[in-house]
């Protein structure tokens, strides 16, 4: 996987390394996981700091790769591991999350569109879309095989060219 | 539109969605109402609730007070003799 390897002699040791090598992605990082999610900026902010602290206890496992796609490696695989411990917790104890903050932008058409996507459908099609990450790269981020993200790629671009002609 | 076209549009348009989403969660959080501002007037107006329903139900329950003595108005008297 692109990004991600073990004991390399470039990775940032030093704690003023990893800033400079990833701090730039941090704020970069919460937006991408707030859209990813669905649009709540908590939630959001929330899983981008565990990313970057969990980067940082790993910081010597990266290769000196593309620093940004390490971070939205392991953002993305939290994103959707979150959502499926927070759904175990409120069937567990019948109780709703708590209220989040739910950011909508100034291109209504888009977020309501977005939003009907699912979470891994949005990922993969912001990586794609946004970042020009290849499917195969997309595949190795997110831990699944190409045909499955050509597979997203193509339902989720079907889906938004058709909320987004009818809006 | 073709594909190329609808991509294009598509990514510019994403771009500038994430762009705006910090502004967008600060406004989303300024037109939120704020559970913790009147927080401590809830809890104020709780607080002070109890403290007097305390001392109601001592007023209403306390124990009569036993008479002992003579009453005031012949204790008045026996000074006035003296």
């Amino acid at each position: 996987m692109e990004g991600i390897a073990h004991l390399d002699a470039t990775a940032p040791a030093r704690d003023d390394d990893f800033t400079a090598t990833f701090g730039n992605h941090y704020t970069s990082l919460v937006r991408r996981l707030t859209v990813v999610v669905g649009g709540d900026f908590e939630a959001g902010r929330d899983l981008a700091q565990d990313a970057y602290l969990r980067a940082y206890r790993a910081r010597h496992r990266f290769d000196g790769g593309d620093p940004r796609a390490w971070l939205y490696t392991i953002g993305l695989r939290l994103a959707f591991n979150e959502r499926e411990r927070r759904r175990r917790w409120d069937r567990l104890m019948g109780s709703r999350s708590p209220m989040p903050t739910w950011v909508v932008p100034e291109d209504r058409g888009l977020h309501e569109a977005l939003r009907g996507l699912r979470r891994e459908h949005r990922a993969a099609l912001l990586l794609n879309v946004v970042d020009g990450y290849t499917q195969a790269e997309i595949a190795g981020m997110l831990g699944v095989a190409p045909g499955t993200v050509a597979s997203w790629l193509s339902r989720a671009k079907a889906q938004l060219r058709e909320a987004l002609t009818d809006a | 539109m073709h594909d190329d076209d609808f991509e294009r549009d598509l990514a510019r348009r994403l771009r500038a969605y994430e762009a705006n989403v910090p502004a967008a969660a600060a406004e989303a959080k300024r037109s939120r109402p704020n559970g913790h501002r009147f927080g401590w007037l809830v809890f104020a107006v709780g607080g002070a609730s109890v403290i007097a329903a305390g001392l109601l139900a001592f007023v209403l329950l306390r124990p009569p007070m036993r008479a002992s003595g003579m009453p005031p108005d012949r204790a008045a008297v026996s000074l006035a003799v003296r």
